[in-house]
């Protein structure tokens, strides 16, 4: 017997989850449903397109596909771009857990039904409107500030070879300085909401608790040591590599059912997804970072990771209920490093550019985005055309950790005969922060 | 007075596009007053069972470019049960960026030298070409963008669905319409089947860079160039392809001193944007004789994919597909479109 589930809410990819039931065996396929066509579609381009092209995945890949250029023209940008840089990587981190964050409060009922009148219906749903109204209006605020820092909020254009293509306005200092202030009272505002309403137990609780969580090794990228770091599944630092390493130490698998490739760790090799081990597999994400155990620069969000800590113990951790504590540790840590950053001092200076003078043939790096880590390795020819490409995006990151994960939540639910729309909603809850 | 019903659906592409009209809903104002959003997958969790069982929508919205067999069966079965279908975003209305791998040979596309295993489920068949949906099925509107600006896609919605509680910021809507669109946005009501929600002439018209009549020797590349900050990016030696793309986003790349890249589609008039391009960016050559022509252009690259960056697939006439009347009887049949074959 087979069962399609479709579609799949808050997924960027489309995708549908197919599970096939004989003899009491449940084996369920993730299938994401649409080519990858990255290298296709950047094959051949001038390299100097890709911040633009690149955006389509996310703004954070339009960030590491300057910092690429940067490195193919060896050129270091000026303080001003890095900054100005910087401040648009906290904007998408924000912006991105908050969406996040948004589709979980709205899991609740229609986020967009129209309230009830006086004489209607109490609202029964654990998350009251004005909390999913509130976190959309700073979605809009933190748009707007992404929007002055890079031209568009969704396919950013500012960052360019070398730095950036302009410097900010007068008046955007003042507006991005109040942005970021109201941004981080509001992810206190939301903090407060999560432990009141959501981590103290309760429905919503009960929910994410329940959902499955898979064990696997997790990779992060260390930006002041430029090195990549893998954490096995028991939470023990493994080995650590350069970007440049990158692409000898992971590698592709592909499988007929669905399009999107799975990154693995090839040192390890790949195991089947059906086998029980799965030591080549990892994931990427806010997960990923509080596996790393490390301090957090920023007081507040430093503060709250030790309050996740105290609550759920020591890293590592896999349920959904320490995936969503993190983000909102980082929507505190992209608040306060906004806050910090947007002043007219930091967003200001003599130099935007600094112009390189020639291109070289190969250049990499590694950028630990909002989503998770993602790597870029470009070759040009002798006329900065793209010869080859290789992006590690998070999906493909992920990949291995959604198929199991669907996997694991699907047997679950048919084992307690759990129905499969219950199961679908645990299973979009559980992929909600990968 | 009965709500509207409205579908929204993404095929091959990002989420901007949706997340543009959920933005709309949260800071311009709540769409639930003038539409009953009876089919939203993304967010709502709506299946096709649920729309095909349920009563005719008045409009559907279809973001993203058909890259696969079933977002070519999603447009036309969009198609069949709207009375209005819309195109929203450079993906849906020309083929977008995902339009670029046409200028690739189907065998070689794969990214992995691996033969995976032939087990497991199968997948929606991969077309050999990109397509835009107004080459599938017909389309009564097309909102352009990368993603589409809020005002135009509020405009849209006030044409569409207007209805009192509907109709408000009407100057934020009617901003950068042509004066018809305007002021059907105005009124409430639908404008004339095909019209596009952007600007008629060239982004040119509205890029606020200063043109000099400048010619140039040398064709520049961004990356080596020290870019004077408020003259026009073409005179400075960049490919710009403002003079062939609609206007309405009010030069917001050039803006920003990025060279634009035809997220709009070509301008009204415009036959060909990139026999357009030719033309506009040879007559600012500095050059007399052949060799030096030869020298400038030599200089360029990548020209098929910076021209027609976002409408490859349907608006450059040696590659695209043409659309499909809006007078024609019906859509082409599900089953040829996902064997990839244009109507």
């Amino acid at each position: 017997m087979t069962t399609t589930l479709e579609p799949l809410r808050w997924l960027e990819e489309p995708a549908k989850v197919l599970v096939e039931k004989n003899n009491g065996a449940v084996r369920a396929y993730f299938q994401v449903t649409v080519p990858r066509d990255l290298t296709a579609m950047c094959r051949g381009r001038a390299v100097e397109e890709l911040p633009r092209i690149l955006s389509i995945l996310s703004p954070s890949h339009h960030l590491l596909a300057a910092l690429v250029l940067d490195h193919l023209g060896g050129v270091t940008p000026p303080d001003l771009a890095r900054n100005l840089r910087e401040a648009l990587l906290h904007c998408q981190v924000f912006r991105h857990h908050l969406r996040k964050l948004y589709f979980l409060l709205s899991a609740y009922g229609n986020p967009l039904a129209e309230p009830p009148g006086p004489r209607g219906r109490q609202d029964l749903s654990p998350v009251p409107r004005p909390v999913l109204d509130e976190a959309m209006e700073h979605l809009g605020l933190i748009q707007e500030a992404a929007t002055i820092l890079g031209g568009r909020s969704d396919h950013p254009l500012t960052s360019v070879a070398g730095g950036v293509s302009r410097f900010l306005k007068e008046g955007h200092y003042a507006r991005l300085a109040e942005i970021a202030s109201a941004s981080l009272a509001y992810a206190r505002r939301l903090g407060e909401f999560f432990h009141n309403r959501v981590l103290a137990g309760g429905r919503i609780f009960s929910e994410l608790s329940a959902v499955p969580s898979v064990q696997l090794a997790s990779l992060t990228y260390d930006p002041a040591a430029d090195l990549i770091g893998v954490v096995d599944a028991s939470g023990q630092a493994q080995e650590t590599f350069s970007p440049e390493e990158a692409v000898e130490k992971l590698a592709w698998h592909q499988e007929t059912w669905t399009y999107q490739p799975f990154l693995y760790l090839k040192a390890r090799g790949w195991q089947d997804l059906s086998a029980s081990d799965h030591a080549g597999c990892f994931f990427v994400g806010p997960l990923a970072r509080l596996n790393r155990n490390r301090e957090i620069a920023t007081e507040q969000a430093e503060a709250e990771r030790q309050r996740l800590i105290e609550a759920l113990g020591q890293p590592p951790h896999y349920g959904l209920a320490a995936a969503v504590w993190m983000m909102l540790v980082e929507l505190l840590e992209a608040g306060e490093s906004l806050v910090a950053l947007c002043t007219e001092e930091n967003l200001s200076g003599p130099e935007i550019r600094h112009v390189p003078q020639a291109m070289g043939e190969v250049a990499q790096a590694a950028l630990e985005a909002p989503e998770g880590l993602i790597f870029h390795r470009v070759q040009v020819d002798g006329q900065a055309r793209v010869l080859n490409l290789t992006v590690f995006e998070a999906a493909s990151a992920n990949n291995a950790l959604r198929c199991l994960l669907t996997q694991a939540v699907m047997a679950e639910a048919l084992t307690q005969s759990r129905p499969f729309n219950s199961a679908q909603r645990s299973l979009e809850l559980g992929l909600l922060p990968t | 007075m009965k709500k509207k019903r409205l579908a929204i659906y993404t095929g091959t592409g990002c989420k901007a596009c949706e997340h543009a009209i959920l933005d709309l809903h949260y800071q311009v104002n709540p769409l639930t007053r003038g539409a009953d959003l009876c089919f939203w997958p993304y967010l709502l969790g709506s299946t096709w069972n649920e729309l095909e069982k349920a009563e005719r929508c008045d409009v559907a919205i279809y973001a993203g470019a058909i890259r696969t067999a079933a977002d070519a069966e999603a447009a036309a079965r969009l198609r069949d049960k709207a009375d209005l279908l819309v195109a929203l975003g450079a993906c849906a209305a020309f083929g977008g960026l995902p339009g670029l791998i046409n200028l690739v040979p189907p065998a070689d596309r794969s990214e992995s030298d691996q033969t995976p295993d032939a087990e497991g489920p199968a997948l929606p068949e991969a077309r050999e070409k990109v397509a835009a949906v107004p080459s599938l099925v017909p389309v009564d509107y097309i909102v352009p963008g990368c993603p589409p600006p809020q005002n135009f896609l509020w405009a849209l919605l006030q044409c569409l669905l207007g209805r009192p509680g509907l109709l408000s910021r009407i100057s934020f809507a009617a901003h950068r319409l042509p004066e018809a669109l305007a002021q059907a946005a105005t009124a409430g009501i639908p404008p004339r089947r095909g019209a596009v929600f952007a600007g008629e002439r060239a982004v040119c018209a509205s890029c606020s860079r200063i043109k000099q009549e400048k010619r140039f020797t040398t064709a520049k590349r961004p990356q080596f160039l020290e870019l004077d900050e408020g003259l026009c990016l073409l005179e400075q030696g960049l490919v710009c392809a403002g003079v062939a793309t609609r206007e309405g986003c009010g030069g917001l790349c050039t803006g920003v001193g990025a060279p634009c890249r035809g997220c709009y589609g070509k301008a009204e008039n415009i036959i060909d944007p990139g026999a357009k391009l030719v033309s506009a960016i040879s007559s600012t050559f500095d050059a007399e004789k052949p060799d030096e022509v030869a020298k400038i252009v030599g200089d360029m690259v990548d020209l098929s994919g910076t021209f027609y960056r976002y409408t490859l697939a349907s608006q450059c006439l040696l590659a695209a597909a043409p659309p499909v009347a809006a007078e024609s009887d019906s859509p082409a049949a599900p089953e040829a479109l996902a064997a990839g074959e244009e109507a």
